[in-house]
């Protein structure tokens, strides 16, 4: 078990004072000075909950002095949300693929058909977003996860490119190590980093046998090579240590995908997710929960059933148990933002958090009328605080418009047949 | 109308998951899933009228050979675990730190799939420097003289040396070469004995290492393809049968014009089967295609089984795992044995569950006989029926789907997005009858004929995969009936009946050989194929459903001894 799962901060005197720390969780302080330029460092993240149990409970309404019975752990954050209520995720099932699980995933950030019945056609709105804004980070995006199941589609949800699936870290102990053990090896360091002369190598390697391999399989070495440079940039730009505070684990333990720890390890992830974002080891960061056929049976909140099963029964109240227990560590992820001092205020100010689920219905595996939220204002550039009927509008709209507040110049986003443009009512 | 796509046709597999969503659902009156991915569109799907029997084919046929295309493979995470054992003697399993390998139907090798990522990368290049940084005696693994220098003399030949291993060839002289820069290059930053480990490491993350590429080499009969280069077939035969690299033995064969022949290529499958390595090897293969990870990651209701703890649950495992090896190794190695046998292995733990003497601990297994009127083969085993089961309840539909999908090679479509619950559990009324409700209305009655029938013949096995006479205060109603096969058709009660009309199936024999195949070529197989299926099929029925000798078996088709590049992919 671990000990203290939210004790990987050192808890800090703003913490403390402020009144706003969650068991033991506090925030760091920053050796370095706070960021002055607030809108030029803003960050994305996405979180995923699967299988949208949305079940019929009420929808958050216009003018209402709360987000409802699912999200109200939501309340306090309510004017930084723009809950978008209606979006079509219209190309999930257009083109290759398998059921509305194997398909809603791989959907959900690329909204365009998949390229085959494995891989998604393009790239993910928030490997768009890196692409912009994490060329000066050690890592252009960190993906998290907490229990993935199934290794196949319906745990894809980022892509780099058509076909380029990444990968999320699912153990935190691993993921530390790489966060913020990467400039130091774990072995007693050699006289030279080996892995320079190493990388050099390969990379001349995969450019000779590139050539020379079928067209067919060369984006596989491509794949292997574009990672390569990435690490070679990382290499050469690592940050001096000491820049950064880094947070303390609890002892690791012997399985971290065993149900139970489900809570805990969710919440180191994010915890560790709210620290590389803080210590601008990245700007764009992931939170996958579980794989669409979510195979979690949720003994912590009473359910006992797979969270697949739940999704076919009938039992909307425990479908909304589910929701809500989601939201609530939606709220604990944004109050650890919240507490992370920047500027004249928390790191909250500048980050977007979109919140997706790939069905609207669960039991029918619907991927219309789907109910997202987005949290943040991109240094002024959505208008938050609404409850946005989306009409149908398209999930391509939504992304089309975020990738505009991170400043892309593109009118839309996925397949364009999808799409008509961004989405004015979400902008200020 | 529905349409069964039977294992030869070119398919590919519904991910597990959507087993799993069968638990509840769907209509089978449109098109299968699939039917715009990678194959050729020119092969209708078989079409078998709703409730007909005995008209699906079980063998594929071959009227010109043709071979399906070689995709370029990268190492599993198994593999490169098994070659860095053989080359550096670590047995530290490094690559259990890596993302997992995406699973595409039943398996983890399918090459299409096998990208980089970033965080793979990073995998490579630390472990990589890690592992040569953690070599004890530099100068022994490079064969430099124990009084003299390491020098560029012995670490040229250390670089022949090793490399052919590595790569699974001799290195071409630009290779050795730039290696020896780079030694001389570390060298001069460091010293000689860095130099080596710079150049073990440079070896480990090449794309030569990791990857598995291959060209051919020279005209073959069948058209559109090459004869696998020797080097390529044991690179092929080690991959197969050892998951692992090539030993010097095999590269020797290769290089000598050792592995011309299919006489020559079955004898270096002999000579690697005889060898631990492949034991180890093929039960990956088994616990892919039976899907032994659902019994690691299902979970019981604790409430209603708080006997469900870890040590169950591997036992469970440790007893599927020692069976298939017994049978495979030391028994009779037919595949209807596996399919039939009345005896298991058991701990303690596990013998009080199936209410059987045992050994004294849990440490120890034991080979027992079991009631052959309650249990045989795999079917029957505690493990399969309790990662075929919900957390409160049994499910004969993932029990019947995993019959159909895995053990006798049929799609079955994906539910459709309109699923009905399953009404709620009440005393009084079994899970049979609750199920038969829902299996009875449209869209769901469409599929579930192919699935209730094996499903319900289950029912005598609880969540634990426990023998039970009443369910919900009732008789429990263990009656089926197997459908929509070439001539395994007909009623059975409970699952010893069940396991035996299946080991005697055409169907189902032919199915094991299809999964080889799957296994084997790292990718569903294609319309190209039917003769190497079909080959496959007609050999391992020849044998009588030889599990052993169907790994020589593999090895003697035109697909394993050609080489074909893949078409360029459609654009996304």
């Amino acid at each position: 078990m671990i000990a203290k799962p939210t004790s990987i901060w050192r808890p800090s005197r703003r913490a403390l004072l402020g009144g706003l720390a969650v068991a033991g969780a506090g925030v760091l302080l920053p050796r370095r000075p706070a960021l002055a330029q607030a809108a030029a460092n803003t960050r994305f993240i996405v979180v995923h909950v699967p299988e949208g149990m949305w079940s019929g409970a009420a929808r958050p309404v216009v003018g209402a002095n709360t987000l409802g019975p699912i999200f109200s752990p939501l309340d306090p954050f309510r004017s930084r949300i723009s809950v978008l209520n209606g979006l079509d995720l219209r190309s999930r099932d257009q083109g290759p693929g398998g059921d509305g699980h194997h398909r809603g995933v791989p959907h959900m950030l690329t909204c365009t058909e998949m390229a085959d019945e494995s891989n998604a056609g393009g790239a993910s709105i928030d490997q768009k977003i890196a692409a912009a804004i994490g060329a000066d980070t050690t890592f252009k995006s960190l993906q998290f996860a907490v229990r993935i199941i199934y290794g196949d589609t319906n745990a894809a949800l980022i892509w780099a490119g058509a076909r380029q699936r990444l990968p999320a870290m699912e153990n935190p102990w691993e993921a530390y190590a790489r966060i913020f053990g990467a400039s130091k090896m774990d072995a007693a360091p050699p006289p030279v980093d080996l892995r320079k002369s190493a990388l050099d190598h390969a990379l001349a390697e995969i450019t000779a046998l590139r050539d020379k391999l079928p067209t067919a399989d060369r984006a596989r070495l491509d794949s292997y090579h574009e990672s390569l440079r990435d690490i070679e940039r990382r290499l050469a730009s690592m940050p001096a240590p000491g820049t950064c505070i880094e947070p303390v684990l609890g002892p690791k333990v012997a399985d971290a995908r065993a149900e139970a720890l489900y809570p805990e390890i969710g919440k180191l992830q994010m915890d560790l997710m709210v620290a590389a974002l803080r210590c601008g080891v990245t700007r764009v960061a992931s939170l996958q929960w579980g794989n669409s056929n979510d195979q979690c049976s949720y003994p912590w909140l009473g359910v006992n059933k797979l969270g697949h099963d739940l999704a076919h029964s009938d039992s909307s109240a425990q479908k909304q148990t589910v929701f809500h227990w989601y939201s609530e560590q939606f709220a604990y992820l944004l109050g650890q933002l919240q507490m992370a001092e920047e500027g004249a205020g928390s790191m909250l100010d500048n980050t977007v958090v979109l919140w997706v689920s790939e069905f609207s219905d669960s039991n029918g595996h619907r991927a219309n009328d789907l109910l997202w939220l987005l949290m943040g204002n991109a240094g002024g550039f959505f208008k938050p605080g609404q409850v946005l009927p989306m009409a149908g509008r398209s999930v391509n709209d939504l992304h089309a418009t975020i990738a505009k507040g991170f400043g892309s110049a593109d009118a839309k986003f996925g397949n364009p047949a999808y799409c008509d443009g961004v989405i004015p009512g979400l902008i200020a | 109308m529905l349409m069964v796509r039977h294992g030869w046709k070119r398919s590919l597999l519904r991910p597990l998951a959507a087993l799993l969503a069968l638990g509840l659902q769907t209509s089978c009156t449109g098109h299968l899933k699939g039917e715009s991915a990678a194959g050729d569109p020119t092969q209708p799907p078989v079409d078998v009228p709703s409730g007909a029997t005995n008209q699906t084919p079980v063998q594929a046929t071959c009227v010109t050979p043709t071979v399906g295309p070689s995709p370029l493979r990268r190492l599993t995470s198994r593999e490169y675990d098994n070659a860095i054992l053989e080359l550096l003697g670590d047995d530290t399993h490094p690559a259990e730190t890596f993302p997992a390998d995406n699973r595409v139907g039943f398996f983890d090798n399918t090459a299409t799939v096998q990208t980089v990522p970033v965080l793979l990368a990073e995998r490579y290049l630390d472990t990589a420097a890690k592992l040569a940084s953690a070599i004890k005696d530099v100068r022994a693994l490079a064969g430099c003289d124990a009084s003299g220098a390491i020098d560029g003399a012995c670490v040229a030949a250390f670089i022949t040396r090793f490399g052919r291993r590595a790569y699974r060839r001799p290195l071409t002289i630009v290779e050795s070469g730039d290696l020896q820069t780079l030694w001389a290059d570390t060298t001069a930053r460091s010293n000689a004995e860095t130099g080596v480990r710079g150049v073990v490491a440079a070896f480990l993350v090449s794309p030569h290492f990791l990857y598995r590429p291959e060209f051919g080499a020279g005209p073959s009969a069948i058209a559109g393809a090459q004869q696998a280069a020797p080097f390529e077939l044991a690179s092929r035969l080690a991959g197969l049968l050892w998951s692992s690299i090539p030993d010097d033995a095999l590269l020797d064969a290769a290089a000598s014009g050792g592995l011309t022949t299919r006489e020559q290529i079955a004898t270096q499958a002999n000579r690697l089967l005889a060898d631990p390595r492949a034991r180890l090897a093929t039960g990956v293969f088994y616990a892919q295609w039976l899907g032994s990870q659902l019994l690691t990651t299902t979970t019981k209701d604790a409430t209603l089984y708080p006997e469900f703890d870890e040590a169950l649950r591997s036992a469970m495992r440790e007893e599927s795992r020692r069976f298939i090896d017994y049978i495979v190794w030391e028994g009779d190695a037919h595949a209807s044995t596996l399919l039939n046998a009345p005896f298991s292995f058991v701990n303690a733990r596990l013998a009080k569950h199936y209410g059987v003497a045992g050994p004294a601990d849990d440490a120890t297994f034991m080979r027992v006989a079991l009631d052959p009127t309650q249990r045989a083969g795999i079917l029957t085993q505690a493990g399969y029926l309790t990662a075929l089961s919900s957390p409160t309840e049994s499910s004969p539909f993932k029990r019947g789907a995993w019959v159909r999908r895995r053990l006798l090679c049929q799609e079955l479509p994906d539910p459709p997005n309109n699923v009905p619950a399953l009404p709620k559990p009440e005393p009084g009324i079994s899970l049979r009858e609750r199920a038969s409700v829902h299996s009875s209305v449209a869209p769901c009655n469409g599929c579930h004929h192919l699935i209730d029938g094996l499903g319900f013949g289950l029912e005598q096995y609880d969540a634990l995969g426990r023998v039970r006479t009443m369910e919900q205060g009732k008789p429990v109603d263990s009656s089926g009936e197997v459908t929509n096969t070439a001539g395994s058709d007909g009623a059975f009660n409970g699952g010893a009946e069940l396991a035996a009309r299946l080991a005697t199936s055409k169907e189902a024999q032919a199915c094991v050989a299809t999964q080889w195949l799957r296994y084997a070529l790292a990718r569903p197989e294609t319309a190209d194929d039917a003769c190497s299926v079909a080959a496959l099929q007609t050999a391992f029925a020849g044998s009588g459903g030889d599990l052993k000798r169907i790994l020589v078996e593999l090895t003697q088709l035109d697909t394993f001894s050609s080489y074909r590049a893949p078409a360029p992919e459609a654009a996304p």
